[in-house]
């Protein structure tokens, strides 16, 4: 199992520049890929390029899901983990 | 068939088999084909011959069924707002065959989002099912966001790792296997080190003509890598089962049937319980397939095997809700 040190990321809501690129893409991976794709072009869910949201719209999307349609990671994932996410995502272009 | 369909459109595995027109005659088989594995060598008979084949089953002889892909928590208009409903309707097929099986086999994604309150909602439905036990393995939907931790707790009890485990009945070997957790960068699922030594040496010592049935999510054997349906290391588990007279490996994830006969390995995968998937490489890309509101039960279903003792095969059977 590989688990995501919080200190890699720093606090919560912030950037996350230091996550080392094969962490979060493990963390991506394990927790994304069987819906958006290894590629992050969409599977069962949308692709994830370009998708012009914010920082903080793309952590609420994590963090609460979709009802039926996206699991809700807040309390599965540490919050430094949700923002490594969200700059993966947002490094999709 | 239409002759323009005749041709191979998708030949990964260099076998000559035609995908399509496979794929076909396994949507011929779901309405109703008894389909035979003897030493490696396909046989059919019209569904009805089963009764026959259950009255001809002898002592040590047995049946189970394998359901997979339920995705309790998916809600989607125009694919299937009611899993739970349609996963009903397969216990219902379950409970009105003729013999009850001995036990079911859970082929993963037993929830769409591992919650707690699905894999709750999805043990209370089989609770009804008329069998002695269910052994399960994860989908990579069940182990979303805590590595399985959720559904090794609920479903993982006597299992070893990220949820494989074996076990024997009448003779028969069965091998759960889990190839879920660590996606690889191509998409494709994996075993993994560990998991393969512990394969290795659950099969070190057994009798070559012990019949083997080896069930796991993801398929083990490529189907179709570009939408990650395949195992990275399949073929290294697939190696430790080479000696074995007869080896039956039974999937899900891709929400069809189909079936590929490799020397004395049968790799079948089963229908989902909740929606259906493009055929590989017939849509953009996979996911949930919208069809017909009233062809849904077309495309859903369970399979059914029996064992002869005996007679070294398994005969599976591929039914639809529809």
């Amino acid at each position: 199992m590989v688990l995501v040190s919080c200190a890699q990321y720093g606090t919560s809501g912030q950037p996350a520049p230091s996550a080392p690129p094969s962490v979060t893409r493990t963390l991506y991976l394990r927790n994304c890929a069987h819906c958006h794709g290894a590629d992050g072009h969409g599977d069962d869910g949308p692709d994830l390029h370009d998708i012009g949201w914010t920082n903080e719209q793309i952590a609420n999307r994590i963090r609460k899901g979709k009802a039926g349609q996206m699991t809700a990671f807040a309390g599965k994932l540490k919050p430094a983990e949700i923002d490594a996410l969200v700059s993966y995502v947002q490094s999709l272009k | 068939m239409k002759t323009k369909e005749k041709f191979i459109v998708h030949d990964h595995n260099k076998d000559g088999l035609d995908r399509r027109g496979f794929l076909e005659c396994m949507a011929w088989a779901g309405t109703g084909m008894l389909w035979t594995i003897a030493g490696g060598v396909l046989g059919s008979a019209l569904l009805p011959a089963r009764a026959g084949a259950q009255d001809s089953m002898g002592k040590g002889s047995f049946s189970f069924v394998q359901i997979s892909d339920s995705h309790i928590g998916f809600n989607k208009a125009g694919i299937n707002t009611d899993v739970a409903g349609t996963l009903k309707e397969a216990i219902a097929r379950i409970n009105a065959l003729p013999t009850p099986p001995d036990f079911i086999l859970h082929t993963g994604d037993l929830t769409h989002l591992a919650a707690a309150e699905e894999f709750d909602a999805l043990e209370q439905l089989l609770k009804s099912v008329k069998t002695q036990q269910i052994f399960y393995v994860p989908g990579e939907h069940d182990v979303t966001g805590d590595n399985g931790q959720l559904y090794l707790q609920r479903f993982g009890k006597n299992t070893k790792g990220q949820g494989w485990h074996s076990f024997d009945f009448n003779g028969v070997h069965f091998v759960g296997l889990v190839n879920v957790v660590d996606i690889q960068q191509n998409g494709l699922g994996a075993l993994g080190n560990d998991q393969l030594a512990w394969l290795e040496d659950d099969l070190q010592g057994r009798s070559s003509d012990t019949p083997i049935v080896v069930f796991a999510h993801i398929p083990l054997w490529s189907v179709y890598p570009k939408w990650g349906w395949g195992t990275d290391d399949g073929a290294q588990a697939l190696g430790f089962l080479k000696r074995f007279g007869s080896v039956t490996v039974l999937n899900g994830h891709i929400h069809q049937t189909m079936k590929k006969v490799e020397g004395r390995v049968t790799f079948h995968t089963a229908m989902s319980t909740a929606f259906p998937q493009p055929e590989p490489g017939q849509a953009p890309k996979p996911g949930p397939m919208k069809v017909d509101a009233g062809k849904l039960r077309d495309y859903l279903g369970i399979t059914d095997v029996n064992y002869t003792e005996g007679k070294n095969s398994l005969a599976v059977v591929d039914s639809t809700l529809g």
